[in-house]
């Protein structure tokens, strides 16, 4: 009875191996619509098998060429007559200065571009430097928003924000000084200041009738407004008629002696300014006066940086209230509104950060300006010197907590629209939390490279393989007979329901999880070939190989955390294999282990 | 007989040694420093034909051949050298064989260099996971074999997994075996594998020590 028994058991055993081994290996087809479908999902192959897309990126080599005559005045280089180059000074600007130039800058380029993919969930790429040129090679898997991750590789993604300019009046610019400098020149005027004075204007607004008359009602009732206008002040000599006109200057006015009253900076101050700045090499400046809280300030222009603080007691800056640095993490988040989807970056400062936004925060806000307007203190968010925003703040930011809508799908829009915004607002979070790149680059080529291992190269592979297996199988069987056969069978089985497993379990395969895959096949045998000899000890043999293989599931679970594809496919393919090893081993191994044992 | 073992592994590894610290490991095409001409063809082509025209001209020097683009009417010959010469050799083979015309032969090609792949880059990713799974290793083992000495067990299963390690790299760098993408594979198959072996040998030498103290 007992014999019989055990001959079903083995006999159900092998019939299940086989009908797993056909699902496997050849699938299982229905018919849908008018050809047969296999109903088993793909395996879900990595780019090694499948292509990829590779984008060149090279330092930016361009040269600004600026010519300056004998009066330092800017001049089109179509302007300069042939063979008369030597009367101008060339000045050179490097995008890339020489000096950042760097294998130091190169490598710090090349981090920023891994961690970017990374952050856009990139978990297969390879990123190659020239460590001379600096040119970087990249490759990620070629999918659907492979072009728009490669397109984050080349900003730089300076992020800013700044004063915004409409905060404050201009009343000199280093612009103006230069035009004035040379015009005094032509008029051989050695001693003559510079200085800005208010002007207060009233302005009666006054409606008038179809025929162009006023009723005198109708003056009473007209409004008179203050207007107020900030102008140079250019003292000279009285040997020069203040109506002189200098040309390329506006809102001046020549005077022979200096005005005493509505002084907005002396004269003295805006000598300080000009040779001060001239001395640290900060030529674009101006100064402004803000409209808000009446300081006058030097506001460097033209993307430098300031490189003195105060002059005089008047500050000096560039305009930037804050940076990067102060920024801890950006998130993007979305929600429901009355007018659809709005998709927000969460933008979290640190310590330093918050204290700044709560200052920035209280002091942007709509406020009375000198004119007695109540109007909106802004600022300007920028991204690589463009303005992406311009905006004030409601209240103050106490948490460092910054949120800003950057996208709206209204409520019919379909789901592609809002997955596009939302990916759209995810780069661009990417580039707030990684670092300003040293070195600006330019998008080179970029290409579709197909894989090596095509269908030919797979299917000769997998023959070969086929081949070796049947080959050993074979020695196997004649050397063994029953024990050999069942172990082969066992195999095979494992094989099957392992590659069963994978498909279903969504398991990315890549060349490390294929070397997975092979070791498990190869775990099993080792097990099965001890367990078949030692047949009725199978339980001995059993807690002897989970001890051995512990250290395997725990290489399995720790690399199945890792972020780089190759390294998860390794694991996740270990830990499905090894759970399979268990079901399979308890179930059908048993059973043949026992059948090989009966006589 | 195994004084003789270890005196050959030694030597194994110090030729090794001495060949890496000259003139390196030899490198796979693709992952070197290497030249790639990049040939938009415009029609559908066969690669075993393209290899065969590459290998012509080229000779024994190693080189890749890939197809580029969708549409299948480009591809990639990779080489450590590309010589002027041989760009238009190539280029006059290719045009032939696949009866491009003259004008257009010009920009039938490009050349750029593509910097290498650094075997540092590949093993990169690994480093953390393996240091991490070899420390939680040595702690189960210390735990389970504690009975043949925590100490003793724990250098023989580090002692192992390094070892192992440094010969397959040895091998690796003896034969001239080309560093390619199987290269992290086999790593990591030699570190499974040798912590399942010491695995299995310290299991039948607990089992010795409990028959041991059972007589």
């Amino acid at each position: 009875m007992n014999k019989k028994n055990n001959t079903l058991k083995i006999t159900l055993a092998i019939l299940v191996v086989v009908l797993i081994s056909l699902v496997s290996f050849v699938g299982v087809f229905v018919k849908d619509s008018y050809k047969m479908k296999n109903i088993l999902p793909e395996y879900k192959l990595s780019s090694e098998f499948t292509g990829k897309k590779v984008l060149s990126i090279t330092p930016d080599d361009t040269v600004t060429t600026k010519y300056y005559d004998k009066d330092g005045e800017e001049i089109e280089e179509s302007k300069i007559e042939e063979g008369k180059e030597e009367e101008y000074t060339k000045e050179e600007t490097a995008t890339n200065p020489k000096n950042i130039l760097t294998n130091e800058n190169f490598e710090k380029s090349k981090k920023i571009i891994e961690k970017r993919l990374e952050l856009l969930g990139v978990n297969e790429y390879q990123v190659r430097k020239n460590s001379n040129s600096g040119e970087m090679y990249i490759s990620v898997p070629d999918n659907s928003y492979a072009d728009e991750i490669l397109s984050e590789m080349t900003p730089g993604g300076k992020f800013e924000i700044v004063e915004n300019t409409g905060n404050s009046n201009s009343l000199v610019t280093s612009k103006d000084l230069q035009i004035l400098e040379k015009r005094m020149k032509e008029l051989n005027v050695e001693d003559y200041k510079v200085l800005a004075i208010k002007e207060e204007n009233k302005e009666e607004n006054t409606t008038q009738d179809d025929d162009n008359t006023t009723s005198s009602e109708e003056q009473d009732e007209s409004a008179s407004e203050n207007k107020v206008a900030y102008k140079m002040a250019i003292v000279v000599p009285d040997s020069v008629s203040t109506d002189t006109a200098i040309e390329g200057l506006s809102d001046y006015v020549l005077v022979n002696s200096e005005p005493t009253e509505n002084v907005q900076i002396s004269a003295n101050d805006v000598k300080s300014i000009k040779d001060k700045l001239a001395e640290v090499g900060n030529k674009n400046y101006e100064i402004r006066k803000d409209k808000f809280n009446g300081q006058v300030f030097v506001l460097i222009t033209e993307k430098d940086e300031a490189k003195v603080s105060e002059i005089n007691g008047i500050k000096v800056t560039d305009g930037v209230l804050m940076d990067k640095k102060d920024i801890k993490e950006a998130k993007v988040g979305y929600g429901s509104t009355s007018n659809g989807t709005a998709i927000f970056i969460n933008i979290q400062f640190n310590n330093a950060g918050t204290k700044k936004i709560a200052n920035i925060s209280k002091e942007y806000q709509n406020k009375q300006d000198e004119e007695g307007t109540v109007t909106a203190r802004q600022v300007d968010l920028v991204l690589d010197k463009e303005v992406l925003l311009s905006t004030h703040f409601d209240e103050e930011i106490t948490n460092g907590l910054l949120q800003l809508t950057v996208g709206n799908a209204s409520e019919g829009a379909k789901s592609d629209e809002l997955k596009d915004q939302i990916k759209q607002a995810s780069n661009f979070a990417v580039l707030l939390n990684t670092e300003n790149m040293p070195i600006k680059y330019n998008a080179g080529t970029e290409l579709y490279e197909q894989t090596n291992l095509t269908k030919d190269t797979l299917n000769a592979l997998v023959l070969f393989v086929l081949v070796a297996m049947a080959i050993m199988a074979i020695v196997l069987i004649i050397k063994k007979k029953k024990v050999g056969l069942y172990e082969v069978i066992g195999v095979v089985g494992f094989v099957a329901t392992l590659l069963v497993t994978l498909r279903y379990t969504n398991v990315t395969i890549t060349i490390c999880g294929i070397m997975a895959i092979a070791l498990a096949i190869f775990m099993n045998y080792i097990y099965t070939n001890e367990a078949m000899k030692k047949g009725k000890n199978i339980k001995d043999v059993a807690i002897k190989y989970i001890s051995c293989y512990t250290p395997v599931l725990i290489i399995s679970v720790i690399f199945a955390y890792i972020k780089n594809l190759q390294v998860s496919s390794f694991g996740m393919t270990m830990f499905w294999s090894l759970c399979t090893m268990i079901v399979y081993n308890v179930l059908i191994t048993r059973v043949l282990i026992s059948g090989s044992k009966n006589k | 007989m195994k004084k003789i073992g270890y005196i050959v592994l030694a030597v194994i590894v110090i030729v090794a040694a001495v060949i890496v610290a000259t003139i390196g490991f030899n490198v796979d095409v693709s992952f070197s420093d290497h030249k790639e001409m990049r040939v938009n063809l415009g029609k559908e082509y066969n690669i075993a034909e393209v290899y065969s025209i590459v290998q012509s001209v080229m000779g024994k020097e190693s080189v890749a051949v890939s197809g580029a683009e969708k549409f299948n009417d480009a591809f990639i010959i990779k080489a450590k050298n590309l010589s002027d010469e041989q760009v238009t050799s190539l280029k006059d083979k290719i045009a032939e064989k696949y009866e491009i015309a003259e004008e257009n032969k010009e920009n039938l090609a490009t050349v750029n260099y593509v910097p290498g792949y650094r075997i540092r880059d590949m093993v990169e990713p690994f480093i953390l996971p393996v240091i991490l799974s070899s420390i939680a290793i040595l702690i189960y083992i210390a735990i389970r074999y504690k009975k043949l000495g925590i100490t003793r067990t724990v250098i023989v299963q580090f002692a192992t997994m390094i070892f192992a390690e440094i010969l397959l790299v040895s091998i690796y760098a003896i034969a001239r075996i080309p560093v390619n993408r199987l290269f992290v594979p086999a790593m990591l198959s030699v570190y499974v594998l040798s912590i399942i072996a010491c695995n299995i040998q310290l299991t039948k030498q607990l089992e010795e020590k409990k028959e041991q103290v059972k007589e």
